[in-house]
């Protein structure tokens, strides 16, 4: 009876393991079952002549060398974008037999960390999508293929001033995939209550108008949005000196916007929750809390989606102009890492990827921009000014704005410290009533010792 | 439910005779539990609203509005439709069935000689496992993944259930469970004759079931909502656990707050059943490390 107990117990345990090889074993075969049938796909569009024996031989006689996998890493696009995606893979297999592409989609908040494990471990995605900022860290960090030499043949195809994103110490690591400039979205109705019949096109008309419109209707005006620190630039205050190696942002220009930013605070023109990230604008917008929302056409959805009706009646202008009259673009950008094992591939469908058509074919799909010179010509770009659907006609001031449009991010490894420093300056002057200037002061301080590391 | 277990006790021992003294502790107990019970619940309160509100309702407001007015269901049969959720669970049960059963044995297994045997280094041995408690995860991320990339387990459900099957603090807590056996158990089995593996396996580890069920809960808790593991392991999306594949509902030009409420709800609710029924466990587990003071 006890041996038995023991020999269920250990017929258990076995069981068990056998288990766990199994789900592993089961998960192995499904990607190669899917290899496979992407191989026969390949096949039916490059050849439909050979049989399967042929199959190796025409990829070695091929003219084209390139070959391995790609593993594509994307952010936050599946499911809404899966066509658009595997459109993109077919595509790029058919024209490389050799070439299997995985798209791996991960969630927007785990990127940073899920890219710093696999670098450590040598194993980073081929051919990465990541924002300008992350793009600068990694580049530093020499983790990404320096594009200045790998993709020099279609440099001049971007425009240059997004081109630039890319760069840190000198060098560009990054193909701009699409890009993103401010429109504007207004709820006329709550303009119209206020005694206005047009929206601002300034931000010193904006912060005119908030407490009229904040007195009748009770929603907001201008706000302060995460994005503050762009405010510098915008306003012809730039973040560094010329040569990147210190602050330049601590002007009198700067403690004058701040003194004025801290006067609407103590009006209650805004909240700080916003700010903080704490409260998203599609949803104030969306309840009719803001009068309009300065932000990318792209996100005019989100206000559909939250509330149809407000979307609905919403009408979109250009984007709001700070004394510089610039606006910030900012890219989305694609990588490839420098210890991809199928460097050449990667790079090819990186540049695949960029190239006009694809831009083009995503920046319809997403109401986003492309940074290639020849995508933006197209027609698409030039309609929309009369359209009754905001996103429409945001996506045609977004677009006009392009080129009035620069990178306003540093092109510095610390970034996120130099927001960093600017946002907590910022704080302890709404909060803790801190002299502005006083706060400049230390933010300045802060930046210097960052940029001196 | 704990809560209402953990009172009918406290009026248990009222009704047993004690004085006033005792009726004000309790008092003093209740609004503790109460204040805690607050703090705790209102934000999985507000997600509950929140995933039942129409697009009439506010979300963001100061003071939070709990009660919708506009109630509808429509946020959970959008996150139904649009995603292959009973896929996603199914992945996850596999992943916590193992996350649960493997600790169990494991940990069992490796306390048992800790606690009722003698040899030497067994107090170093027993420390050296404690001290890794102190390590953040973020530390040993790094290794673990180079070590499962190594053992080719990639991709693989035992490269996401490997490193969790057994764990410092399960050792710990088994550990506590065999100490507080009485020895004269084990010697009474042995004068009956009982070799060491009948002891184990036929005398202690079922006595050990309050700790047992207490492990049970908290690897289940740990592996149904483990979330930045599986992302690093896995690369198939449909391989992924209900808490991954929730967040595709997170786009990167779309964020409706409505679907991700219902669908965090839809990924608790299981968790709620198990604690449900599991609960008294952590009642056996109070009254086994209280009976001797």
């Amino acid at each position: 009876m006890n041996k038995m107990m023991n020999a269920k117990f250990l017929l258990m345990l076995v069981l068990g393991m056998m288990l766990i090889t199994f789900t592993a074993c089961s998960d192995g075969d499904e990607t190669s079952a899917g290899d496979t049938e992407d191989t026969t796909t390949n096949e039916e569009n490059t050849d439909n002549t050979g049989d399967n024996t042929g199959d190796t031989a025409d990829t070695s006689g091929s003219s084209d060398e390139l070959s391995g996998e790609v593993e594509f890493m994307t952010i936050s696009l599946l499911p809404a974008f899966e066509d658009y995606l595997n459109g993109l893979k077919e595509s790029f297999e058919s024209e490389h037999p050799g070439v299997t592409v995985k798209i791996n989609d991960v969630p927007y908040d785990q990127v940073e960390q899920l890219v710093l494990t696999k670098a450590a471990s040598g194993d980073l995605p081929d051919v990465m999508n990541l924002n300008t900022d992350f793009v600068k860290k990694a580049g530093a960090k020499g983790a990404l293929v320096n594009m200045d030499e790998a993709a020099a043949d279609v440099k001049d195809t971007f425009f240059e001033g997004i081109w630039e994103a890319g760069s840190v110490n000198g060098s560009v690591y990054a193909l701009p995939w699409y890009t993103t400039t401010s429109g504007l979205i207004y709820n006329p109705e709550l303009l119209e209550k206020a005694g206005y019949d047009a929206p601002p096109a300034t931000f010193e008309e904006a912060w005119e108008m908030s407490p009229t419109i904040l007195e009748k209707t009770g929603a907001y005006g201008e706000v302060i949005m995460p994005e503050m620190h762009f405010q510098f630039p915008k306003n012809g205050i730039p973040f560094l000196n010329e040569d990147n190696t210190k602050a330049a942002f601590n002007t009198p220009e700067a403690v004058e916007l701040w003194t004025k930013y801290k006067e609407y605070y103590d009006e209650g023109l805004y909240d700080i929750d916003i700010l903080l990230n704490q409260v998203s604008m599609a949803e104030l917008y969306a309840q009719e809390k803001v009068a309009w929302w300065y932000t990318g056409p792209q996100l005019f959805r989100q206000v559909k989606d939250l509330s149809p009706d407000v979307y609905e009646k919403s009408l979109a202008g250009p984007p709001l102009e700070g004394t510089a009259g610039k606006q910030h673009a900012n890219p989305m950008n694609i990588a490839v890492s420098s210890t991809s094992k199928s460097k050449d591939a990667a790079v090819a469908f990186a540049k695949f990827v960029t190239n006009a058509d694809n831009q083009l074919a995503f920046a319809k799909e997403a109401a986003v921009l492309p940074p290639v010179k020849e995508a933006i010509e197209d027609p698409f770009f030039a309609e929309g000014e009369d359209s009754e659907d905001a996103t429409e006609r945001g996506k045609f001031y977004a677009a006009q704005a392009l080129d009035t449009a620069e990178n306003m991010i540093p092109p510095v490894e610390s970034v996120s410290g130099i927001y960093e420093a600017i946002h907590q300056a910022f704080q302890r002057v709404l909060l803790q009533d801190v002299d502005p200037a006083d706060a400049l002061t230390q933010a300045e301080q802060e930046v210097n010792s960052l940029l001196a590391e | 439910m704990a809560q209402t277990a953990i009172e009918n006790n406290i009026k248990m021992s009222n009704k047993d005779g004690y004085g006033k003294k005792k009726l004000l502790r309790a008092g003093g107990t209740y609004l503790l539990l109460l204040i805690v019970t607050c703090i705790t619940i209102i934000p999985f309160l507000w997600t509950m609203s929140t995933s039942l509100k129409g697009e009439k309702d506010t979300i963001f407001s100061v003071p939070p509005q709990l009660i919708p007015t506009d109630i509808t269901f429509s946020n959970f049969v959008q996150v139904w439709n649009s995603l292959p959720i009973p896929m996603y669970l199914l992945n996850t049960l596999i992943l916590t069935f193992f996350g649960v059963v493997l600790p169990l044995i494991f940990c069992s297994l490796a306390a048992f000689p800790l606690a009722r045997m003698n040899f030497k280094g067994k107090n170093l041995i027993f420390m050296m496992i404690i001290a890794t408690m102190m390590i953040p995860n973020e530390v040993t991320m790094i290794p673990v993944y180079l070590v499962i990339d190594k053992l080719g387990l990639m991709g693989s459900y035992a490269g996401v259930i490997v490193p969790g099957a057994i764990t410092a603090f399960g050792i710990f807590l088994m550990r506590q469970g065999f100490i507080e056996i009485p020895k004269e158990i084990e010697e009474s089995a042995i004068i009956d004759g009982a070799n060491v593996w009948q002891i184990f396996w036929r005398l202690l580890f079922p006595m050990l079931r309050p700790m047992l069920g207490v492990l049970a809960i908290l690897s289940f808790i740990a592996s149904w909502n483990n979330f930045l593991w599986p992302l690093l392991v896995l690369d198939d999306p449909n391989s992924y656990p209900i808490t991954l594949g929730l967040y595709q509902l997170q786009g990167a030009f779309s964020a409706n707050t409505r679907l991700i409420a219902a669908g965090a709800i839809i990924a608790l609710l299981p968790v709620m059943i198990v604690f449900i029924i599991f609960q008294r466990f952590f009642i056996e587990a109070a009254y086994s490390s209280s009976v001797k003071g």
